[in-house]
């Protein structure tokens, strides 16, 4: 039976953890007949536990942004090279009509090329499974090519797809394909043999399998495959437009740079963080839904 | 004890394995794996293949599939010789090998699904075959809400709802703890007695042997050939009771005989 732990699954067993924990405490604090039969009650303790996971990493980042802000004011930094947390949030206040009209050239790109990988990606590895020879001769170049750093060959995508979208686009879909690939192709082999044997046996034919048995199985790979694929496609995007853009978000950090506006420079990351966010999130749905359907 | 060799003859043989070889990785460092093995099934008739691990039982199970092609000899299987799979074969697996993704009835209709048969026809026999090995109320549930003899339970209802004429079972329950075990050995045996398919089952469990088996065919270690075939005398239906008895445990006994002198003979070869 094929099993992947996935996220959900570790924060209950980490909860569990947590609940066990909390027994032993109270076993050893009160005397052992009042233990057993009595309901555990909410204790102030309890709910800490339980809580933990959310708690721990968002106070963990308020300190940080305190320690920060605290610094930058007691020893009057120049804000031009640290402005202050508060700085940023008030850059990105003041400049949010700028921010928003940039957000569509950035975001737009980076999702297109993401899925133009997506749809390619998938095609490239069913296409692999289905003829071993391609496999064998194009499987080894694909791993040899994703050893080299991919944003080295980004003038490239200029000199060929010009200073428009499309190089943009081009390169985002070519430094996001490779996981698409990788773990696709990985997945659609990964297929428990014995169900293949079945599936033989049933005088299924290369199609059947594929359709009812290979590219379901792969499916789980596809999805962390595609949360990486969809970091890796921003990545794209915002190395070309530090190269050629008029416009989009990596052009703002650039011309803010150049103008020694680094609380704008910083407020545009702060953008990008919520839109890389937003498609991880995308993503994830995608990935527990097909968790759900794979009964986990 | 009635150790009676070849008495099945070529016409009333339903399966008919002649002098069936496999070598794997012909050449100097070429294995063995079967050995000139011969035996022959009747139609309903229910045979094990019982071996040590290692023995080429499942290897020799997987050409009588037409999985596996062979390195000499043939099979043929209701009079036509097996030349790659075939529609009228079905298969047990160790693992259930279920679609994970799939509900109970769902895996049971997928031979029909891949089949190209009629979904409708074929809904009924299926649920009928769940309810049967008591799975009535878990028709949709998913492999992952099922225990380990529920998912085997759901494999054999798969294996049957298409109506194969043979029925091949690769060691099938081995993967189950003890009591599961026996459990499924009888709900094996209720099945068999209702459909009354050709049965070939590779075990390695002396008493699942028995307690299921018209016969019983022990395997040599590798490279495997036949080296006793016991009838089995007990009535049917069977009833799990006879395992305590004298005559099943006499019959247990002479196959774990027949079994240890081959390993001594091996032994003396090396």
């Amino acid at each position: 039976m094929y099993r992947r732990p996935s996220l959900k699954t570790m924060n209950t067993q980490t909860i569990a953890v947590a609940d066990l924990d909390n027994h032993t405490a109270r076993a050893e604090a009160a005397p052992r007949a009042a233990v057993i039969g009595e309901p555990p009650a909410r204790t102030l303790g309890s709910t800490f536990r339980q809580l933990r996971p959310v708690i721990l990493p968002v106070g963990f980042g308020v300190c940080v942004l305190a320690f920060w802000e605290i610094l930058v004011w007691a020893i009057d930094y120049p804000a031009q090279i640290l402005p202050a947390p508060t700085a940023i949030v008030a850059a990105l206040f003041e400049n949010r009509a700028l921010l928003i009209a940039n957000i569509i050239p950035t975001a737009g790109v980076a999702f297109g090329g993401f899925l133009i990988a997506l749809v390619a990606g998938v095609a490239i590895s069913v296409a692999m499974t289905w003829s071993q020879y391609l496999k064998e001769g194009l499987y080894p170049n694909i791993i040899a090519f994703q050893i080299v750093p991919k944003v080295a060959w980004a003038p490239m995508f200029v000199l060929w797809l010009g200073i428009e979208t499309e190089s943009r686009l081009g390169f985002a879909t070519f430094i996001s394909i490779f996981p698409i690939i990788i773990s696709m192709t990985a997945g659609l082999y990964n297929t428990d043999p014995s169900m293949l044997k079945l599936c033989r046996a049933l005088t299924a034919s290369k199609w059947q399998m594929l359709v009812n048995v290979r590219f379901p199985y792969a499916l789980p790979y596809l999805f962390s495959a595609m949360k990486i694929s969809v970091t890796l496609a921003m990545i794209g995007v915002i190395v070309g437009e530090f190269i050629t853009s008029q416009r989009g978000l990596g052009f703002v950090i650039l011309v803010a740079a150049g103008r020694l506006e680094t609380d704008l420079m910083m407020a545009s990351v702060l953008v990008l963080c919520i839109i890389g966010l937003t498609f991880y999130g995308i993503v994830e749905i995608g990935t527990r839904a097909v968790d759900r359907w794979f009964g986990q | 004890m009635s150790e009676t060799p070849s008495t099945v003859s070529r016409a009333e043989a339903y399966v008919n394995v002649d002098g069936v070889s496999k070598i794997y990785n012909p050449g100097p460092k070429q294995v063995e794996a079967v050995s000139h093995v011969s035996c022959r099934v009747r139609e309903g008739e229910f045979v094990s293949l019982l071996g040590p691990s290692g023995c080429g039982k499942s290897t020799l199970l997987m050409m009588v599939a037409g999985l596996e092609p062979l390195t000499a000899g043939g099979i043929d299987v209701g009079g036509t010789p097996m030349e790659g799979t075939r529609e009228d074969i079905g298969l047990m697996f160790q693992d259930p090998t279920l679609l994970p993704w799939k509900t109970a009835l769902e895996n049971v209709m997928f031979p029909i699904k891949i089949l190209k048969r009629p979904d409708s026809e074929y809904r009924e026999v299926a649920i009928d075959l769940l309810t049967r090995v008591g799975l009535g109320d878990f028709l949709d549930k998913k492999p992952s809400q099922l225990s380990g003899g529920m998912r085997q339970r759901v494999a054999i209802c798969r294996a049957l709802v298409y109506d194969p004429s043979l029925l091949l079972m690769d060691e099938p329950f081995s993967a189950l703890d003890a009591i599961t075990r026996d459990e499924m050995n009888q709900v094996l045996m209720d099945m068999w007695q209702e459909f009354r398919k050709t049965g070939l089952f590779v075990t390695h469990s002396i008493r699942e042997s028995v307690f299921l088996s018209d016969r019983v065919l022990v395997m040599s270690a590798r490279p495997g050939r036949i080296v006793a075939d016991v009838t089995i005398p007990f009535p049917r239906p069977r009833d799990f009771a006879i395992v305590e008895g004298r005559e099943f445990n006499e019959i247990c006994a002479y196959l774990r005989s027949k079994i240890s002198e081959q390993e001594t003979t091996g032994v003396q070869a090396a």
